[in-house]
């Protein structure tokens, strides 16, 4: 199992080395930069504008880089003929797969804790104070970004079109975002019997991701309860452990011509 | 070491790619068995599409074999412990752009399972056999054609592995390298080392292996050794002369480069040992006589051809 190793090491350099990191780094800089400006125009509480544009950037940025780099993850491996010099290894596909994931999420990774530091840095600038919700905030990110990343894994796995992948993969974000809408057409009894019945099951089926939205609790400096920080990371390990179970399903009967 | 401990067996393995848009696909290949005895280099030959690369990703278990079974040191080829001993270069090989070579030697050679310990040492000896000392630091996009298979070959060998599959390794590579890659092969051969290759340029083959299976539309036509071969004879003489005098001479004449060069071929024996003789009563200069050995390209054309008819 430790061959994984190398190959998200191989990922995570390969993410380094190219631009698109770079270019959403810098994006994202110029994002909060506008509203530190915008905040000072605003009335009101401009560290609060900070903190939800910065927030928004930083989540926005971090999943765009996953689907972007994720979406050719497979596809370039296989297209160049780079994976079958690797699966003639000693290496089981399970160990490619959860390489790729782990180099992606790495990377991801790096990238959020970047632009924490910057926005933390900044929110102590105008408050004077460290604000833990705000951590807290994102590390809800961070569990956000391992769904996201094993749900690109996912769609790798059982398609093979980048484009389609990471329009699969952006559905879900967004779908996961949303879900509760679906609770809402339920509840107010818009829709009933088997068609609520089925709009349950995608309810469940979707990635909760509501859940692990906090920007409201750190603009308003509410800290989540220990209960939710639980909940919330177990939720997040368990649904991209099932996730990354099914790709490697699919993955394990590919054929690689 | 029984008789079944042969590096490779491939027992009655046919395979059938999907069918596409392009229409229901015809089978790739249809009941190849082949045998790879221990040290021995094994040339795998065949025309374009005859189905050679499609026979290597079976063993590597790229592909999704339905019929026939293929055995690694008598290891089910699905295994990790078969793969663990083989080491595969592939046809046109392609790299991590962003890779150097010696990262992408340490990647693999870690993949492969070297202990970190001996990876530098494994890296530069391997560097070594394939003369590439020079363009370490390199980044591989930057590489030609013809290092790029070196670093091809590099990786192959880099794990120390006990058999060698090689997919047309010579491609790409200068005279000298392709003599270089072939006193490698014979240096693995002396160590023990097993190689698998397939190829379709046969002057490559012809002094290098031990044996050679044809291929044709996916299915083994023949399979011989090489040294019966070069004991073999075809029945035919051949006399090379540098002609100076205006004397006739018989047998199918071909002109041959240089000054008034011929050769003349005869079936018959006695034939040739007298215009032998009149050649050597005249001025003319007898640069050669010997038997014909018949050729790997006669055999090869002759194989796939009367496959066709
Ligand atoms: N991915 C694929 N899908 C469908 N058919 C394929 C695929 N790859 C190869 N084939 C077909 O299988 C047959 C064998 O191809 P293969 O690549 O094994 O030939 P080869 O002997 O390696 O040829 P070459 O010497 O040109 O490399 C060919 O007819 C080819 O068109
Ligand atoms: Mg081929």
């Amino acid at each position: 199992m430790r061959k994984f190793i190398p190959i998200a090491q191989n990922t995570y350099r390969e993410s380094l080395r190219s631009k698109v990191l770079y270019s959403l780094l810098l994006f994202a800089a110029l994002l909060v930069g506008a509203s530190i400006f915008f905040g000072s125009v605003t009335i009101g509480d401009q560290v609060k504008v900070i903190k939800d544009f910065g927030l928004f950037a930083i989540s926005l940025f971090t999943v765009t880089y996953i689907i972007i780099s994720g979406a050719s993850l497979f596809h370039k491996e296989i297209s160049r003929k780079t994976l079958h010099t690797l699966l003639a290894r000693p290496v089981s596909r399970w160990e490619f797969l959860f390489g790729k994931f782990a180099g992606l999420l790495l990377t991801a990774s790096v990238m959020l804790l970047l632009m924490s530091l910057g926005l933390t840095l900044l929110s102590i600038a105008f408050e004077g104070t460290l604000s833990i919700p705000l951590l807290m905030c994102f590390y809800s990110i961070f569990l956000e970004l391992i769904i996201i990343c094993a749900a690109v894994i996912f769609f790798s796995s059982i398609v093979v079109t980048p484009m389609l992948i990471g329009l699969f993969t952006f559905s879900l974000y967004l779908a996961g975002r949303s879900a509760s809408l679906l609770l809402y057409l339920i509840d107010n009894e818009f829709v009933t019997g088997f068609g609520a019945s089925i709009l349950k099951g995608i309810y469940a089926a979707l990635p909760h991701l509501e859940m692990l939205n906090t920007v409201n609790e750190a603009v308003y400096n509410v800290p989540q309860s220990a209960t939710h920080l639980a909940w919330s990371t177990l939720y997040a390990g368990g649904y991209a452990l099932v996730l990354l179970l099914l790709s490697r399903i699919a993955f394990e009967s590919r054929e690689f011509s | 070491m029984s008789e079944h401990d042969a590096a490779l067996t491939i027992k009655s393995l046919s395979y059938r790619y999907k069918s596409n848009w392009a229409g229901p696909s015809k089978p790739a290949l249809k009941d190849v068995t082949l045998t790879v005895e221990r040290g021995e280099i094994f040339g795998f030959l065949g025309q374009s599409g005859s189905g050679k690369t499609t026979t290597i990703k079976c063993i590597l278990n790229l592909l999704n074999i339905t019929q026939g079974t293929i055995q690694i040191f008598s290891i089910p080829h699905t295994q990790h412990d078969a793969r663990a001993r083989v080491g595969y270069l592939p046809e046109r090989p392609y790299f991590y752009d962003h890779l150097r070579v010696r990262e992408l030697l340490e990647m693999y050679g870690r993949l492969s399972g070297i202990p970190s310990t001996k990876l530098t040492e494994r890296i530069d000896t391997a560097l070594e056999q394939v003369s590439l000392n020079d363009n370490m630091k390199a980044p591989l996009h930057s590489l030609s054609k013809g290092q790029t298979q070196r670093v091809a070959m590099a990786q192959a060998i880099v794990s120390r592995p006990e058999l060698l599959i090689l997919d047309e390794p010579f491609s790409g590579l200068d005279p000298l390298g392709r003599k270089q890659f072939k006193d490698l092969l014979f240096d693995f051969k002396k160590k023990g080392t097993s190689v698998f290759l397939s190829s379709h340029i046969l002057e490559d083959i012809q002094n290098l292996c031990d044996h050679v299976s044809i291929m044709s539309e996916g299915t083994i036509k023949r399979t011989l050794s090489l040294r019966e071969l070069s004991n073999s004879s075809s029945g035919s003489f051949e006399l090379i002369l540098q002609k100076k005098s205006s004397e006739k001479y018989e047998g199918k004449e071909t002109a041959l480069p240089g000054d008034s060069r011929v050769s003349l071929v005869y079936e018959n024996e006695q034939i040739a040992q007298r215009e032998l003789q009149k050649a050597l009563a005249h001025d003319d200069v007898v640069e050669a006589y010997h038997v014909l050995h018949p050729t790997l390209e006669e055999l090869f054309v002759e194989t796939v051809k009367g496959s066709d008819a």
